[in-house]
């Protein structure tokens, strides 16, 4: 009973948020033909494209933000009402679920309206992050019923792991304290915008070319098979979940 | 086992020991006073027994299930902290929703009733809420909650004397109707002493005093009347407290009455729980 309890009150946390990014995501879509009538009207710009790519990505970083914002208040209400960390926990596991299915879902609706945008108009290129990184096999509404499973299923697992990493991250930051956070930040700003580029140049770029060549092996981009990706994003979330359970299975009340 | 049995506990944070091997056991259907001055340790024995805190050694149990990380357990128990941890982000009305979704029992009738007797609005959010308003807010929970066992941490903080009196009286009238064991941590303690059934003294991390009220005040007395009669009367008693007023002195005695000795003018009145609590935890 309290268990689904605290299911039902993060999940809440999350409702109007992503009620209102939808809304937008759907407003920029119907902004594009609006954009393109106005525009062959008038007569302006007629010899451009509007390209719209990668929007199926915004739910990525939507989830991501959603994700640093969900522990203290969420950890704190469970505490105050006789929750344990392990059911918070295990329910949060859910709500990633549930959020990362309904958030794909919503992605093919808006793949779907995207392309239908796309067909009104020969100046309007709409892209998925799909076709961008697995070839045209999904850029083609021929694939039928399948290659959209594919994709929702591909993108669940992408949404899973952007969720899981801003939680972790939020949950780092719950578990340090002052001058732990300041040591976090300073450290990754150092690294990675100072020291890596710096190695990255002295080894005349091999660095990048060992970082891009380990993404692509992961995501399975060369080989054009997006269940290496999916498989590669699955085992990135239990890796991520497994830490935040560490952290969180001793996190306290913080005066 | 019925109650909360603390058995040996031990917490520290850096090198401070909060509390050093603490135990004691809090009986089903009565209402406790735990007593100590600020960093005694009090809120981190409360926060322990709520699984917020884990102990460095010892063990909890409610009703004899382990209280750490388990459920049943916390069902039977609600902390009304003087930290809050509802989100401030949501109105008073939505936080009694929700402890309604995750407390069965909550009754939000009466919760909706005695929060306008406190003139608390629902509609409010709960970081707009003044410290008084703050506390009102979290007593309307934890008096609607129906666990068997509720822990108040200082709940009257930023409460007006009409809102204190209040809550006494509503405290009372829960207790009488469905009773319930009700854990009170406080400073104020002249006023809840009349609602104490038992009283835990606790002074760096250990419990000094754990008897009931009644034993308690039965070990000493307070005596007034002239400061000369008294000064005569107290020379040869352990006295811990000397109040004067004009020419009224009244001094609070740790010890029997010999009452067959006692000189005309002489006032006997019983002890004073607070002065009592003064005396026990003042620094040496």
């Amino acid at each position: 009973m309290k268990s689904s309890a605290i299911y039902k009150f993060q999940l809440a946390e999350h409702k109007n948020s992503t009620l209102i990014f939808c809304l937008v995501i759907l407003a920029i879509l119907a902004c594009i033909p609006i954009y393109n009538g106005f525009s062959s009207m008038f007569q302006v710009q007629s010899d451009t494209t509007i390209q719209v790519t990668g929007i199926d990505m915004a739910p990525a970083i939507f989830l991501f933000v959603c994700g640093l914002n969900a522990f203290k208040d969420n950890f704190y209400m469970a505490l105050q009402n006789g929750i344990s960390r392990k059911s918070l926990f295990i329910n949060r596991i859910y709500v990633v679920l549930t959020l990362s299915v309904v958030m794909a879902l919503f992605d093919q609706i808006v793949m779907i309206l995207g392309k239908t945008v796309d067909s009104l108009s020969e100046s309007i290129n709409y892209s998925g992050v799909l076709e961008m990184l697995y070839g045209s096999q999904f850029g083609t509404q021929s694939g039928g019923f399948l290659k959209y499973f594919e994709s929702f299923l591909f993108l669940t697992t992408l949404f899973i792991a952007f969720l899981s990493l801003g939680y972790l991250i939020t949950v780092i930051f719950y578990r340090m304290n002052k001058k732990q956070k300041i040591s976090y930040v300073v450290s990754f700003y150092v690294v990675a915008f100072v020291i890596l580029p710096i190695i990255d140049m002295l080894m005349a770029g091999q660095l990048s070319i060992i970082l891009l060549k380990f993404l692509d092996m992961t995501m399975g981009i060369s080989v054009q098979n997006p269940f290496i990706g999916m498989f590669s994003l699955i085992v990135f979330s239990i890796i991520l979940s497994g830490l935040t359970w560490i952290l969180i299975r001793k996190a306290g009340v913080k005066n | 086992m019925n109650g909360i049995q603390i058995n040996n506990v031990t917490k520290t944070f850096g090198e401070t020991l909060a509390l050093n091997q603490v135990t004691l056991n809090f009986e089903p259907h009565k209402i406790y006073g735990l007593l100590g001055r600020n960093g005694a340790g009090k809120s981190t024995l409360l926060n322990i027994i709520t699984n917020r805190l884990f102990a460095d050694h010892g063990e909890v149990t409610i009703d004899g299930l382990t209280s750490i990380e388990n459920n049943p357990a916390q069902n039977r128990v609600y902390l009304m902290s003087e930290k809050n941890l509802y989100s401030s982000s949501m109105t008073c009305m939505e936080a009694l929703k929700w402890s309604q979704v995750f407390y069965p029992n909550f009754d939000m009738d009466y919760a909706l009733n005695i929060a306008k007797q406190f003139g608390l609005d629902p509609k409010k959010k709960i970081r707009s809420l003044s410290t008084g308003y703050s506390s009102i807010f979290k007593i309307v929970i934890a008096l609607s909650v129906n666990t068997p066992y509720v822990l108040f941490d200082e709940p009257v903080l930023g409460l007006d004397a009409n809102h204190r009196e209040l809550f006494y009286k509503l405290l009372i009238e829960k207790y009488s109707e469905n009773t319930f064991t009700a854990i009170i941590s406080t400073h104020l303690i002249e006023e809840v002493s009349a609602l104490l059934e038992n009283v835990m003294i606790i002074k760096n991390g250990e419990i000094l005093i754990n008897e009931s009220c009644e034993t308690l005040l039965s070990k000493g007395y307070s005596v007034a009347g002239t400061a000369k009669q008294v000064d005569i009367f107290v020379h040869d008693k352990e006295v811990i407290g000397i109040d004067t007023l004009g020419r009224l002195k009244t001094a609070t005695i740790i010890g029997d009455l010999d009452k067959t000795n006692l000189p005309d003018g002489l006032e006997i009145t019983s002890l004073d729980l607070q002065k009592l609590f003064i005396k026990l935890t003042n620094e040496e």
